[in-house]
């Protein structure tokens, strides 16, 4: 299967998905920015041939996942309110509590849940993209959900 | 919820100015600088690589575990292994050249991209510098000559005898060899086949080789106890796993901590495990972690993974026993795959979980429903002389029902307590039934003892039939669960803001009082003016007869910035029963309260008006008589009623201190 042929082509299908995931997880935009225009700059240089579109999505993910995580580590921008950061964002008061909820979990936690209820990825596949095992994923996936029921109850409703 | 959080994150959009500018990026990228890049070899292996540098940069991380699955299953949606454009040593479908020098049967690993990762470890992030020197010694280690007696040994996931893997691809496919603890050795080759949009990762060879382990495994650890990188307990995962992984249970005396408590709770308790320092081993030399006695230990933590379960025993002079034993798959059987002794600070460990612990106050709504399961039938609650409390009144009952069912169950907590109810008496027992889906009677028996500790007993079964099921440990604030209770079965105007205790301060009407104590007594000491009429008292004002004092030591502030005047006689006393009627014990001029002051001029103004500068407090002792026939009977309240209107009916002005020997709650109860 051929890639985008074009910068625009790609960031307009792929770009929202990946920023989302992005500042999901960094919770700052300037660097969910930055996670983003490497994870493309990546995608031109260095892509495969992909077997499909599946293929290529999990692809742009898993980069923009490691990135991430990287940057989660060696992090030099200050952390952004998770409200500060969704105010620009169409997400309507009712809902921008469970998202500030999410934000507000450990980062171990928080990727998972991002990449199983927001990107609906199935659990051996979410293994695949983290590099976690399965009992792992299903182990996080648990209580990230009971941490973000309890959290969203108790702060946001 | 699932739908709200991905309805919600779907409104989130890079914004248009943040497009332009990656596009831009994107489009300016040199193409020159592209293949340089092509030629340095990056790859991207969908199965949790990180950024995979060429031979130069060597690899950093890549999740074998995955990637071993990845190859196992061929190429998945999400599960190709990616490979670079580089040239490689392993060509085509011969691995071995004959006309170069390759300095493993595999190949030149220095020459290659590859991972290494250790399963028991659960752990692959070696730095560059360890990735080279593990290059060089898997190319000079002696892998011997192939192994023809396999007998169609093929290496399990969870074997017990696995230890490591090493995978790394080339142009034409992949390649792993997984090594395990008896030096076996297998090596796969899959080759990339089919048409570009068709392509699969079909085994090309398997072969086999038997090492010698001891040598390899001492290499290995030579060269990993040197890593650079960030060791485990930097990347926050404790010597024995990732307890963030883990369904463990922790248990310490009679408590039990498992997936069952909050979920913020348990997720601290994991990250305090994870990041505790266990320091290094140590020898036992006591022998004490071969058979730790039972008894031996403050903390017990165990969990299992793949059948293999694990143990961790913490004795309070910070001897730490941890086990792993893998088991069939019957469980009947089991052997030992690990044991090792730790010794660590004790006192910072016990102070560490006790202060996570300790936030974990109340239980979670899980095992509120848990203990609340089946639609309720009935509610019992008695004494601590198993006589059941129970109101006469209707509503009194519905109440009490609704307080056990709704009230009693959320004010559990799952704290700590300093001494567990070995040496407390019982005080009071609560019983909940409830009938489950399936018709059985599910009870939930709650023992709570004076110090406030629970013990609950849960039973499930049909008619008599009642087998116990599981048992557990809370704690309750004792005096908050009275006090609940007094409300339900007492005159619920006592409740009311308007009503204080002795001691407390109440205002009203820019007036302070605190009624400090109250005596009963037929003493005349210090009255100023014996009383007359129906009460008969001696030439030292002691009451003859049968009635009595009320004495209570009031101070009384002037709360205002103006000077004041009160009519001190604006207090009365009154007897209240537990359905809150007063009781007529008599006539308006008795009850007026008098002054023991020594102050004769308080006596001779009206009604005991007495003047208080602005911010002035005295303290006066005011008594009030009583026939000792309603002393003696039944009440549930003897109170002071503060009323400066002077009106007879009850308004929000008046005030109330609630005085006297309370009743048991049962004779409370039974009375009306």
């Amino acid at each position: 299967m051929q890639k985008c042929g074009c910068a625009r082509e790609a960031v307009e299908k792929y770009g929202d998905m990946l920023y989302r995931i992005s500042l999901l997880i960094l919770k700052n935009t300037a660097d969910a920015e930055d996670a983003v225009q490497e994870t493309f700059i990546k995608y031109f240089t260095k892509a495969p041939e992909f077997t499909d579109a599946e293929h290529e999505k999990a692809w742009l993910i898993t980069v923009a996942t490691n990135r991430c995580r990287d940057m989660l580590r060696y992090r030099s921008r200050h952390e952004t309110e998770s409200e500060e950061v969704l105010n620009t964002y169409a997400v309507e008061k009712s809902d921008s509590g469970i998202l500030e909820a999410l934000m507000e979990l450990n980062d171990k936690y928080r990727i998972i849940m991002i990449l199983f209820y927001v990107e609906q990825y199935k659990i051996d596949e979410i293994a695949d993209i983290t590099g976690v095992s399965v009992s792992a994923v299903k182990m996080r996936l648990s209580r990230g959900r009971k941490l973000l029921e309890e959290k969203y109850r108790k702060e946001y409703m | 919820m699932d739908k709200k959080l991905r309805n919600a994150a779907e409104k989130i959009t890079m914004p248009e100015d943040m497009k332009e500018r990656i596009i831009k990026a994107c489009e300016n990228i040199d193409k020159t600088n592209i293949e340089r890049i092509d030629n340095d070899g990056y790859t991207e292996v969908v199965s949790g690589t990180e950024r995979i540098s060429s031979r130069n940069n060597i690899i950093r991380v890549v999740s074998a575990a995955a990637a071993c699955a990845v190859l196992a299953a061929g190429i998945g949606t999400t599960g190709v292994l990616l490979h670079k454009n580089h040239r490689s040593q392993l060509a085509d479908s011969d691995i071995v050249d004959s006309n170069e020098q390759l300095t493993s049967p595999f190949g030149d690993f220095t020459k290659v991209d590859f991972n290494f990762y250790l399963f028991d470890e659960n752990y692959d992030g070696f730095s560059d510098e360890t990735y080279a020197e593990l290059a060089d010694f898997f190319n000079s280690f002696d892998w011997g000559e192939e192994y023809e007696n396999a007998e169609g040994r093929e290496f399990q996931q969870d074997s017990l005898t696995r230890y490591g893997a090493i995978n790394w691809e080339d142009d034409k496919g992949k390649n792993s060899i997984t090594i395990e603890t008896d030096g076996f050795i297998s090596y796969k080759r899959y080759i990339l086949s089919g048409e570009t949009e068709n392509l699969s990762m079909d085994l090309a060879f398997t072969k086999y080789y038997m090492i010698d382990f001891e040598a390899f495994d001492k290499g290995i650890k030579e060269i990993i106890g040197n890593d650079g990188s960030e060791s485990a307990a930097e990347a926050g995962i404790s010597p024995f796993g990732d307890f963030t992984a883990f369904d463990f249970d922790l248990q310490s005396g009679v408590w039990n901590y498992n997936k069952r408590t909050s979920a913020a709770i348990y997720t601290g308790l994991a990250d305090f495990l994870n990041t505790f320092d266990w320091g290094e081993p140590v020898e036992d030399t006591s022998g004490r972690g071969d058979e730790i006695v039972v008894t031996d230990y403050a903390y017990n933590i165990s969990w299992e993974e793949n059948r293999v379960v694990s143990w961790l025993y913490i004795a309070d002079d910070g001897f730490v026993s941890y086990s792993a034993n893998k088991y069939s798959e019957d469980y009947l059987t089991s052997e030992e795959v690990e044991r090792r002794s730790y010794s660590i600070d004790y006192e910072a460990f016990d102070k560490g979980l006790q202060n996570i612990l300790a936030q974990d106050v109340y239980i979670s709504q899980e095992e509120a429903d848990r203990l609340l399961s089946g639609s309720f039938v009935l509610s019992e609650l008695t004494d601590s002389n198993n006589v059941r409390i129970e109101p006469d009144r209707a509503e009194a009952k519905e109440m009490l029902n609704e307080f056990l069912r709704d009230g009693f169950i959320y004010m559990l907590k799952r704290s700590v307590p300093d001494n567990a109810s070995e040496g407390y008496n019982l005080k009071y027992s609560v019983m909940l039934e409830f009938k489950t889906d399936d018709g059985q009677r599910h009870t939930e028996n709650f023992t709570i003892y004076e110090n406030g500790v629970v013990s609950s007993s849960e039973y499930m079964g049909t008619g008599n039939d009642l087998l116990p099921y599981t048992a557990d440990n809370y704690s309750i604030n004792i005096e908050e669960f009275e006090s609940r209770l007094r409300g339900i079965l007492g005159d619920d105007e006592f409740n009311t803001g308007n009503t204080a205790e002795l001691g407390e301060r109440c205002e009203t009407d820019g007036w302070e009082y605190v009624i400090k104590s109250v005596d009963v007594t037929k003493s005349g000491d210090g009255m100023d003016v014996f009383p007359e009429g129906h009460y008969a008292c001696d030439e030292n004002g002691d009451l003859i007869g049968d009635s009595s004092y009320i004495i209570a030591d009031i101070a009384l502030t002037n709360n205002t910035d103006t000077d004041r005047s009160l009519y001190m006689n604006s207090t009365r006393v009154d007897l209240y029963n537990y359905n809150g009627d007063e009781l007529d014990f008599k006539n308006s001029m008795e009850a007026t309260a008098y002054i023991f002051n020594g102050d004769r001029s308080v006596y001779e103004a009206d009604y005991f008006k007495t003047d208080f500068k602005a911010g002035e407090s005295r303290t006066f002792r005011v008594g009030y008589v009583i026939d000792d026939e309603y002393l003696d009977k039944s009440f549930d309240t003897i109170r002071i009623e503060i009323n400066h209107s002077g009106m007879a009916e009850a308004n929000e002005n008046i005030r109330y201190y609630r005085l006297g020997e309370k009743k048991s709650l049962n004779d409370i109860a039974k009375q009306g």
